[in-house]
């Protein structure tokens, strides 16, 4: 009984590490929609011209940044997401970067956003390390602590 | 059915307003006291009472006997609202001193012009905006309508006068009724302001200057007849007297308050157009004074 109540704890304890990893898996997903959000931005504002709420409605109605960029553009009250997975520097990064675009013509725009670019490359791939390495992390410390239980059961 | 009407006249104000929802409520709201059909401009200059053109006359846009103002940051947000958030997909047009909505009302802007070796790159700091109320007239071309088919043909049409007193009107009433005809049409809506829209026999060529639309348009698009507004130039006037002479009909604008200003244009000539629809200044957009055929004789 207590090798099964044992096993059960590191099940449980692994699941646990896993859930709670979530954050760094949600961050990489975000970091890596606004890069893409970014790319295609630059690419609109060069060769189509398309118009911010053009783009944000191509956006899929899934996934937390297009959440984030579609409630910019279509929600009237204009209350701005926030997310727990970002840090405050980072949301007043985002909001800075989505008051300031559109404000201008093609070139000034391309400007500001090249500017940016490598910032949020760097995002971009920072959050996705930290996504393999806290994910794994997470996982090692919740299976250890199952069986940290699972001894002192038996 | 006067009540049936009511609901008829409320639907189409209000629909009509939702045109306008770049505009702050207070203005809006003022707004609805007026009767909309009449309104012909908006003119917003920061921190001074807005201006309407009602019926051809300027008076302040009053609320509850007051005026209305706008500040600087409510001015730059219409801008901001009117582009969409985005003055880069509108700077081509910003860069000729207006921008026409997604809803088709053309908005012109004043501020600091900024040049960079010698060319306009964009107008920042606005100053002040004139919003320029369209009015689709079911049956606001039907006067003209028969003096501009002529044997099955479409006569090569000016319509003249100065600027405000529904040119455009006309024009976009003429298209659907060029449609139902069934001819072959080409829109050169340089403005964004033609559009009523999709027609059978139309094709567009929106916020196309005259130049590409003329020379591409009418090779790619093979219409056998161009729909535009406002010739200001001699190229324009060059473009569309190629055109007619290459077998295309037309049928365009032009500002002048009368006949002689016209003659008086140094790129006028005469036996391109014949027939010439001169608009009269009342109080309802569009209607006619005189039309008068190639010789200048009245029909």
């Amino acid at each position: 009984m207590n090798v099964l109540c044992g096993i059960i704890a590191i099940c449980l304890c692994t699941f646990i590490g896993y859930y709670l990893s979530g954050r760094w898996t949600d961050r990489k997903i975000f970091y890596s929609d606004f890069l893409s959000f970014h790319n295609t931005l630059l690419k609109e504002i060069e060769f189509s011209k398309k118009s911010l709420p053009e783009i944000a409605e191509t956006l899929s109605n899934d996934k937390d940044f297009n959440k984030y960029v579609k409630n910019i553009y279509f929600n009237e009250q204009g209350k701005i997401l926030k997310f727990k997975y970002l840090t405050a520097d980072e949301i007043k990064f985002l909001e800075d970067y989505f008051l300031k675009i559109g404000k201008s013509n093609s070139q000034v725009e391309n400007g500001f956003l090249n500017s940016l670019t490598d910032e949020i490359t760097n995002k971009s791939t920072q959050s996705a390390i930290n996504e393999v390495k806290y994910k794994k992390l997470y996982i090692k410390i919740g299976f250890l602590l199952g069986l940290m239980l699972f001894i002192l059961l038996i | 059915m006067v009540i049936l009407n009511y609901f008829k006249t409320y639907f189409i104000l209000m629909q009509e307003i939702e045109k306008l929802n770049f505009l702050p409520n207070k203005i809006i709201t003022a707004l609805k006291n007026y009767n909309l059909e009449k309104i012909f401009e908006i003119r917003i200059r920061k921190n001074q009472p807005i201006i309407l053109n009602y019926c051809g006359k300027y008076k302040k846009l009053l609320f509850l006997n007051s005026n209305v103002v706008i500040s600087g940051q409510e001015l730059n947000d219409i801008i901001a609202l009117a582009t969409e958030h985005s003055i880069y997909a509108y700077n081509e047009q910003i860069k000729k001193g207006f921008l026409t909505t997604k809803q088709g009302i053309r908005i012109g802007l004043a501020g600091d012009c900024v040049f960079e070796e010698g060319n306009i790159i964009t107008i920042k700091n606005f100053s002040s905006i004139n919003i320029r109320i369209p009015h689709y007239v079911k049956g606001a071309s039907n006067k003209i309508f028969p003096f501009i088919i002529n044997n099955g043909k479409v006569e090569n049409t000016l319509i003249i006068s100065p600027a405000g007193l529904g040119k455009t009107t006309i024009l976009k009433d003429l298209i659907s009724k060029i449609d139902r005809l069934g001819f072959q049409t080409l829109v050169i809506d340089e403005r964004g302001e033609l559009f009523v829209e999709e027609y059978l026999n139309v094709d567009y060529l929106k916020h196309c200057d005259k130049n590409f639309a003329f020379t591409l348009g009418l090779r790619s698009l093979s219409p056998r007849v161009v729909i535009f507004d406002e010739i200001i130039d001699k190229l324009d006037w060059l473009l569309a007297e190629k055109a007619i002479f290459s077998g295309v009909n037309i049928i365009g604008t032009i500002h002048a308050n009368n006949l002689n200003d016209l003659l008086n244009k140094s790129y006028f000539k005469k036996n391109v157009f014949n027939r010439y629809v001169f608009i009269k200044n009342c109080n309802s957009p569009g209607q006619i004074q005189e039309i008068l055929d190639g010789d200048f004789k009245i029909l």
